[in-house]
């Protein structure tokens, strides 16, 4: 199996679609809709191998000193992820193509690029067996959503929800990347393969909970699941080719993509599939509630997909073989019907300009197949029968009546499915029956670009149901023994006979039927309560990021706020905390001990003439007097050295201090030389403070370091083979020209690249002396 | 003897921090002049204080006497000393260089880019 | 200009020109070095500087301070790549026994340090006591 040709095909579309795509001109949809078919067509080959085989492998080296591999993995579930993604993506590039027709043809092509390495990447993900490429790919998703829901970059809206989107999504992936650095950690792999069959090694890890809540994480933001079920609805701001594409059909199922996967893994963990049920439920709950509150044709739509994931996140938490091939057959069916219904939106909201649901109507007149369409497939969403989702909405409640549950979570499918309905009735009958009054005219008709799409979806829901048969053992089998773990015997036909499951879809559709006949007064009600759209909207994520803004632009106010005093004081304040907490901290704590070695008066009082000169600096009136002082301080370290046994530096340091006399003299000469005070009195008591507070510091480290045993190795080294191997008898010079020759060739660069700076400095100062300054 | 090492250092780089944290810029100089200082010493202090005979090689001999000061340390003072030196002298050629254009020692006058405001001022202003 | 410092400055001049040559070339056996008399040949030239003037200073010197900085960095650069023909290693120093002297490449090395150390001085020495003229 190429996987590598699979992905490199789609990455080179990719990358020449966008200087291509506008010399095609208006058929380039079509054009470049083979590109995706092909690798339709040649994966959807690959099924009869896959149904007797069940997986294919294959693993390059990558790199090997990390133990990432690039490995890929081909079973009935990727299998089936990539026929929807490349499968829907044929349509989308066709719809895009048609659908971008009269903007310029520039915006054509980087729209379709993006698609197209969208779709690179969510091939990548779903076929990668290494989750550290995996999640290369899956942050690749993220990064392609963010580019195509602020694709019209002009309107701060789609900016916004753009930036909210990756924030989510990238915040959640970096939580994945932990989650499977820990995974490597505890197995020391990072195959998914491997990590399947030595699952038990992993529940019995050390990191077993941070590993589920890192997974989680990163799969609730992706699939916008409860607290992270806000941003999905504002990423309606995208394209609606790429709302129909990202955020229904592909995308946001990946976060069900690998849940559905680690369900397998986490087998044994009951908390795992209880916390999943728990918050599909709270998700599905809220955004059938806030469906019924939303007013714009995609804002259903969208708050229903978000429904629908809940759902499926719900079905990936119950146990048993039912609601495995219960979530597989629902991916299928949604993803078939709600790309249909966004197509028809986009066609509906391209041909008016109109987005609100409030003020479409009697599009039937102008846009009858794409109408047909819609009809079609909210029947399939509406779960009644011929329709594959009857099947899939069969499979729901049989899943649920089967497990361990109680009827709670019944209770809240019929609810959310009955709401489902009512949605499915509102986006089909309200724009294209009802209201004619309305609409009057559209801008543009529809083209063969716009039909294909829904067309084909609307009508594989209902072939899919009649053929019911053919799908599961192609496609369901497959895929759900996949996730089971074991082959799985599926019988998904449209008549199960008289089951409780029959009442209960026959309960939905009633239910659904009176929302649809009630919709305006429940809609006015409910959008009346403002309280509980801050309950559920994104208010949490706008405090969070507000917050995070606030406490930057208070913090770089504070820390810098270009007063040079305030720096320095800042940093010698941290400095201070950091040796005192060093110190405080550490193992062998402070070892106050004083040295042994002989009391030398003259040196403490060359020392004493060091800090009194040092200290008269600071009360010197004058900067000459204060110049004498800091002289005196180097001259008297320079005796320090010749009391040491250092003559070297004693005659390098009176060399310097002479210099270093003739060069600031000479500049003191032209600077006013009377002290005045910079600081308040204030700043200079903290100022004192913290010098003080330095001063302390640097005492109890040189008390403390003295008092430790010192390695004298490398000086002994250095001492016994300066004169055998490098012929030389003044150590300190040997070490400064062979040892170390290397470092001090830097410092000497270090030298001229000063001194060249300070040269060149004042060279423009005797050019033109102050010809552009104040004094 | 290490506490008096240790007082008299602290003593020059408290001192020298103190200066630092002038607003007067030759101030400021003075501060690094002395904490370089300071830490000439601290340096020489660590490689510890054993001995008052020049770590050379006596002729005659081929290996250094055990008794000798430690040689390493020195090394790396002196090359610290001269580095020192050019730093102070860069720090008040640039010193000097201000007081010609801008007039002024005080480091709170020299607000030129400050002056200009915040380079984020005008993007945050259009957004609100 | 004081005539005996005028006077005087030309003798210190060479005493310590020739003090720094003889600390630079023993600098490897007794203390001394590059660095230190890098620092004592450039506080010789400062002394013609602050008796005669830059100008006198810049006569005697005759090669601008930043193109001795630029010889002093070629020459301990150069030194080193003798050490990676023979043994692959920058900068390890090749030597010669001449009558019991040892002369090498390390030598050449201080000798660069020397002349950067002085070079750099200069560059500062020269400008700022060109602005005390004007």
């Amino acid at each position: 199996m190429p996987f590598e040709a699979i992905i490199a095909i789609a990455l080179a579309g990719a990358l020449i679609a966008r200087p291509v795509a506008p010399l095609i001109g208006r058929w380039s949809g079509w054009v470049f809709a083979v590109l995706p078919l092909s690798l339709f067509v040649f994966l959807a080959a690959h099924i009869p191998q896959i149904g007797v085989e069940g997986v294919l492998l294959a693993t390059h080296e990558w790199i090997p000193s990390l133990g990432i591999a690039l490995g890929f993995r081909l079973d009935g579930f990727s299998l089936l992820f990539s026929l929807l993604i490349t499968g829907i993506g044929t349509l989308v590039v066709i719809y895009a193509g048609s659908y971008f027709a009269e903007k310029p043809p520039a915006q054509a092509g980087r729209f379709l690029a993006l698609i197209l390495l969208f779709m690179t990447a969510m091939l990548g993900t779903v076929l990668s067996d290494d989750l550290i490429v995996m999640f290369v790919f899956w942050e690749l998703t993220s990064l392609t959503s963010f580019m195509l829901i602020g694709f019209d970059s002009h309107k701060l809206e789609a900016r916004k929800s753009a930036l909210q989107s990756l924030l989510v999504t990238g915040g959640g992936g970096l939580a994945l990347f932990a989650g499977i650095l820990l995974i490597g950690l505890t197995l020391g792999t990072f195959s998914f393969t491997e990590v399947i069959a030595r699952s038990d090694e992993l529940i019995a890890g050390p990191y077993l909970v941070p590993i589920i809540i890192l997974i989680l994480a990163g799969a609730f933001t992706k699939s916008a699941q409860f607290p992270f079920h806000f941003w999905l609805p504002n990423a309606m701001a995208a394209p609606t080719p790429a709302s129909a594409y990202l955020h229904s059909a592909t995308m946001v199922k990946l976060g069900v993509f690998l849940l559905a996967r680690f369900d397998g893994v986490f087998a044994d963990v009951p908390a795992f599939g209880v916390t999943l049920v728990i918050f599909g439920m709270i998700t599905m709950s809220i955004a059938a509630f806030e469906a019924l509150r939303a007013s714009g044709f995609k804002a259903v739509l969208a708050q229903s997909t978000v429904a629908s994931l809940g759902i499926l996140v719900m079905l990936i938490g119950l146990d048993g073989e039912v609601a495995v091939v219960a979530t597989v057959g629902f991916i299928i069916t949604h993803a078939f019907y709600k790309a249909a219904l966004f197509f028809c939106a986009g066609t509906a909201i391209h041909a008016t300009g109109e987005s609100s649901l409030r003020k479409l109507g009697g599009l039937a007149r102008f846009l009858p197949i794409t109408a047909a369409a819609a009809v079609l497939a909210s029947l399939s969403m509406a779960g009644l029968p011929p329709f594959v989702g009857f099947i899939s909405k069969e499979y729901l409640f049989e899943a649920q009546l089967e497990s361990n549950w109680n009827m709670v979570p019944v209770i809240v499918a019929v609810l959310v499915n009955a709401i489902m309905v009512g949605v499915a009735g509102v986006v089909s009958i309200r724009p294209f029956f009802l209201n004619r009054d309305r609409i009057t005219s559209v801008h543009h008709g529809e083209k063969p670009g716009l039909l294909v799409g829904p067309l084909l979806l609307a009508s594989a829901g209902i072939l899919m149901g009649f053929f019911s048969q053919y799908a599961a053992q192609l496609l369901i089998a497959p895929a759900a023994s996949a996730l089971y773990g074991a082959p799985i015997d599926v019988s998904f036909a449209l008549w199960h006979g008289l089951t409780p499951m029959l009442a209960l879809s026959a309960l939905v559709v009633t239910i659904g039927a009176l929302i649809l006949v009630f919709w305006d007064s429940i809609h006015i009600v409910l959008r009346r309560r403002r309280v509980l759209h801050g309950l559920f909207g994104d208010r949490g994520y706008q405090a969070v990021h507000d917050g995070i803004l606030g406490f930057a632009r208070a913090s770089t106010r504070w820390l810098q706020n270009g007063d040079q005093n305030h720096y320095t004081a800042i940093v010698v304040a941290t400095v201070v905390l950091v040796l005192a907490v060093g110190m405080l901290a550490s193992e062998d704590g402070l070892a106050l001990a004083l040295s042994d070695d002989p009391f030398r008066i003259s040196v403490i009082a060359v020392l004493a003439i060091a800090a009194v000169g040092a200290m008269s600096s600071i009360f010197a009136r004058s900067l000459i007097a204060a110049l004498v002082c800091v002289g005196i301080v180097g001259f008297a370290s320079a005796l320090l050295f010749m009391m040491n046994g250092a003559p070297d530096l004693a005659l390098t340091q009176f060399a310097v201090e002479t210099l270093l006399v003739i060069i600031l003299s000479a500049i003191l000469l032209r600077l006013p030389v009377r002290r005045h005070h910079t600081r308040s009195l204030t700043e200079r008591r903290r100022d004192g403070f913290l010098a003080v507070a330095f001063s302390g510091v640097i005492f109890v480290a040189i008390v403390s370091m003295t008092a430790m045993p010192l390695d004298f190795r490398l000086s002994e080294y250095f001492g016994q083979t300066s004169y055998l191997e490098a012929y030389g008898r003044n150590v300190v010079n040997v070490i400064l020209v062979d040892y170390r020759a290397i470092d001090t060739l830097g410092e000497i660069a270090v030298v001229a690249f000063a001194t060249m700076a300070a040269w060149a400095l004042l060279r423009s100062a005797t050019a033109k002396p102050g010809k552009d300054g104040k004094g | 003897m290490n506490i008096f090492y240790a007082a008299a250092i602290a003593a020059i780089m408290g001192s020298g921090v103190y200066l630092l944290l002038s607003r007067h810029v030759v101030r400021i100089i003075f501060g690094v002049a002395l904490l370089s200082a300071g830490t000439n010493l601290l340096i020489f202090v660590a490689g510890r204080l054993r001995s008052t005979q020049p770590p050379v090689i006596e002729a005659g001999t081929q290996v250094l006497d055990p008794l000798a000061a430690n040689p390493l340390p020195q090394a790396l003072i002196l090359t610290a000393i001269v580095i020192g030196f050019a730093l102070v002298s860069f720090a008040a050629a640039l010193a000097f260089k201000a007081f010609q254009t801008l007039g002024t020692v005080n480091t709170s006058d020299m607000n030129d880019a400050e002056a200009m405001g915040s380079p984020y001022a005008s993007k945050e202003a259009k957004d609100a | 200009m004081p005539f005996i410092l005028s006077t005087l400055s030309r003798l210190f001049f060479f005493i310590m020109l020739a003090v720094s040559l003889f600390i630079l070339l023993r600098g490897h056996n007794e203390p001394g070095g590059g660095f230190v008399g890098g620092l004592i040949a450039a506080a010789a030239f400062a002394t013609l500087v602050l008796a005669n003037g830059v100008n006198s200073a810049r006569a005697v010197l005759r090669i601008h301070p930043v193109v001795l900085m630029g010889v002093g960095l070629g020459l301990a650069v150069l030194s080193g790549l003798p050490g990676l023909v023979s043994n692959a290693s920058y900068l390890s120093h090749w030597w010669v026994d001449i009558a019991g002297t040892h002369l090498g490449t390390a030598t050449v090395f201080d000798v660069g340090v020397y002349f950067v150390v002085m070079g750099g001085i200069l560059c500062l020495v020269f400008r700022l006591y060109e602005e005390a003229v004007q």
